[in-house]
């Protein structure tokens, strides 16, 4: 699993290129605890290069928006794939994660909020 | 010509020669080719010879002319096979003029043929010359030696003594000595080379025993303490040995990637770059540093002649108050673990190449066997692992039901199989009273001992409540209390919960996230699914779940499973989906509830074959009676 991170209007935004799965969630939690421990913004998970997730990877995301949750900031994901949102619907998580369809949208959805 | 004449000319002291060199060379075995070729030449000359003695001219002749055919036979022989060699080459053309020779000295014993022994004397004479100056790379070989020293002087000699016979001038001590000088200088030559030969294979000899102390320390070292330590000393000691280092140490990098001496022997000197080496340091303070950065050897033959090594590239006077050095790496493919520093300090003795080689080898050696080590404790742990998670897996398979079949007018069959010997899946099936049956599935986030830990945890929660459970959503709510904040959030368990009457048919269904139970009416063509809302418990206590309630006919069957059997994949990446599940259960209407579970199991492993368990896989079907 590849990743880059680009701060946009005061938002940290980390872009995710692969699978998240068991295998490679432990790289993910190294971001969390680089980002989600030490960053104070609101974050983005752009999933839109994730072909697959499974629970592991689900359970790495859970754990980095409680993390920010904590610190109050604002946690969305954006660009959901097929595969991803099928997973997250399936467990009805979907209804629990904030989801937005692209960054910019996530974005002005913090605005309309004020977090940015 | 008298007998006691015969037997004080130099003809005789020739043929003399002949015998004993014949046995001599018989004795060297080097090229069969050639051995065939001298061999033949000396029999063919002592032969002549003695028929010349007999007055049996004519069967001399005729003899040459045989041995001359079998060279030409040979020559063409070894022609065709590709196993001609130059050297065969004169050596058949050279012996074969001198049978031309010998045969027309006798069939025309006039004055030219004279002149034709001269010209073939003066033919070899120059050629002997110009082997031994021209071509002495190839004179240094065996084959050469045989060639240069023994072939060609004999033709020679015997050429000069035929001439010099007839002409009744002896040679009597003259040509003896030359012939025997040439010839010892022959044997030398051989011997030099043996020597070399015999020395390699003593040096080869000595690595050997070496390399079997060695791998002696290594086995002991294993068997107790499974330590580097006293590998590397032995490593070390045996290595200093070998290329006769006065001093010597191995360091190794630590946890912080500083190298670590971790031990010295005989006069060594530290070298502050290396004391004091951090890998992934960005800059380098000179060539010793750069090459311990890059893992390469480090060698000056002499420190006070080499450029490197110079005071003013320099900062430290260390590498000057030692005379040699090699810095050796001690490294595999995959991973740098330390060095080998070899000093001399006494003036004049320097390191050869063949010491840097050999240094090079004992290095490798120990990177290897260091490796070796590491993957060998590696494989313990991983094997105590498996023993504790075998242990484990005993531990959970006793807290899953012990039986399956008839419960309050249901039939419960089911399986389920860990993809890690321990399963973050968990079912259980319970009375509750009042004719009632309830029923758990549940799936906790990842896999293996995390996981399995997260399911005994709702196992303990659910039978200690289970006494007082009034509806399937008061399942899930207090498995819900009791994981979410003592748990990681990342630890949540996707789950099902039912509570079936066994008199009514009636069924109390709640979902925390999980796969939508399958239902298969008995009176219905179709597949139903059983969805219900509600997240995952562990997540959050904010929402509470609710229970659906819906009747069951006679014959009714419900499907429960978890991801790791719908996700199951082929080679081709394949999953083996719900629809799959659906369809099973559909066409399989007639088979029993025990028969339909062996079915999809079966089914699930032939679909998956070749490829890994990814996910824990479980199955429960339920079919009302009543």
């Amino acid at each position: 699993m590849e990743y880059h991170i680009e701060n946009m209007e005061g938002c940290r935004v980390v872009y995710l290129k692969g699978d998240l799965d068991l295998y490679t969630t432990v790289k993910f939690r190294d971001i969390i605890g680089e980002e989600g421990e030490h960053s104070d913004s609101n974050f983005i998970i752009d999933l839109k290069d994730v072909g697959y997730i499974d629970s592991c990877g689900i359970g790495a995301l859970l754990f980095f928006f409680s993390a920010v949750k904590k610190k109050n900031y604002d946690f969305y994901l954006t660009c959901l794939g097929e595969s991803v949102f099928e997973v997250l619907k399936l467990n009805q998580l979907i209804k629990f994660f904030p989801v937005s369809e692209s960054v910019s949208s996530a974005l002005l959805e913090m605005s309309a909020k004020g977090r940015t | 010509m008298t007998v006691m004449e015969y037997f004080i000319s130099a003809r005789f002291l020739f043929i003399s020669f002949l015998v004993l060199s014949y046995f001599i060379y018989k004795k060297m075995e080097y090229s069969p080719k050639l051995n065939l070729l001298l061999n033949g030449l000396l029999i063919v000359l002592l032969l002549s010879e003695i028929l010349s003695l007999l007055g049996l001219s004519y069967l001399t002749i005729m003899l040459h002319l045989g041995f001359i055919i079998a060279i030409s036979v040979l020559s063409v022989e070894f022609s065709s096979t590709r196993i001609r060699t130059n050297l065969f080459d004169d050596a058949a053309i050279i012996i074969l003029c001198s049978s031309v020779v010998d045969v027309a000295f006798k069939v025309f014993p006039f004055n030219y043929s004279f002149y034709l022994r001269y010209l073939l004397i003066g033919f070899i004479a120059v050629y002997l010359i110009r082997n031994l100056i021209r071509d002495n790379r190839i004179f240094r070989r065996g084959e050469s030696i045989i060639f240069n020293y023994c072939i060609i002087p004999v033709l020679l000699l015997y050429h000069l003594v035929m001439t010099f016979s007839f002409v009744e001038f002896s040679f009597i001590v003259i040509l003896p000595v030359i012939y025997t000088l040439s010839l010892a200088l022959g044997i030398i030559s051989v011997y030099y080379r043996h020597r070399d030969l015999r020395d390699i294979i003593k040096k080869q000899s000595d690595d050997i025993a070496l390399a079997f102390g060695f791998t002696r320390t290594m086995r002991n070292e294993i068997s107790s303490s499974g330590s580097h330590l006293k590998v590397l000393e032995s490593m070390l000691t045996s290595s200093i040995r070998a290329i006769s280092a006065d001093g010597g140490a191995v360091y190794i990098f630590d946890d912080n990637l500083f190298l670590k001496k971790v031990s010295d022997s005989g006069d060594y000197i530290s070298i502050y770059e290396i004391d004091n080496f951090r890998n992934e340091r960005p800059e380098h303070e000179n060539v010793l540093t750069e090459s311990l950065a890059n893992g390469q050897a480090f060698y000056s033959c002499d420190n006070y002649k080499d450029k490197r090594c110079e005071v003013r590239k320099y900062s430290r006077m260390e590498l000057l108050a030692i005379n040699s050095i090699i810095i050796m790496p001690m490294k595999t493919s995959e991973k740098y673990y330390g060095v080998f520093v070899y000093q001399k300090n006494r003036h004049g003795e320097n390191f050869s190449d063949s010491d840097y080689h050999r240094a090079e080898t004992f290095a490798d050696f120990a990177a290897i066997a260091v490796a070796n080590m590491d993957f060998h404790k590696e494989i313990l742990l991983k094997n105590e692992i498996e023993k504790e998670i075998s242990i484990a897996a005993g531990i959970q398979k006793k807290l899953l039901p012990k039986k399956f079949g008839l419960f309050e007018n249901c039939i419960v069959e089911g399986y389920t199989k860990p993809a890690r010997g321990i399963s973050g899946d968990y079912f259980d099936f319970f009375h509750i009273g009042g004719g009632k049956l309830g029923f758990v599935i549940c799936d906790v986030a990842g896999k293996g001992v995390p996981a399995s830990l997260v399911a005994v945890i709702i196992r303990t929660i659910i039978h200690i409540i289970k006494d007082r459970i009034s509806s399937s959503a008061t399942i899930l709510n207090y498995a819900n209390r009791g994981l979410t904040g003592h748990v990681g959030i990342d630890r949540y368990a996707t789950m099902s919960s039912l509570i079936i009457d066994g008199n009514s048919g009636q069924i109390d269904y709640s979902n925390a996230g999980h796969h939508p139970c399958i239902l298969c009416r008995s009176n219905k063509p179709e597949i139903e699914e059983i969805e219900a809302e509600g997240f995952p418990v562990g997540i959050t206590t904010e929402k509470k779940y609710k229970s659906i309630s819906l009747y069951l006919n006679r014959g009714d069957r419900m499907l429960f499973y978890t991801d790791g059997v719908s996700e199951a994949m082929n080679t081709d990446g394949v999953q083996f989906s719900v629809n799959r599940l659906k369809t099973i259960v559909n066409d399989c209407r007639h088979l029993s509830p025990s028969e339909i579970v062996s079915h999809i199991r079966s089914e699930v492993d032939r679909f998956s074959e070749g490829m890994p368990q990814h996910d824990d896989q479980t199955v429960v079907l339920i079919e009302f009676l009543s």
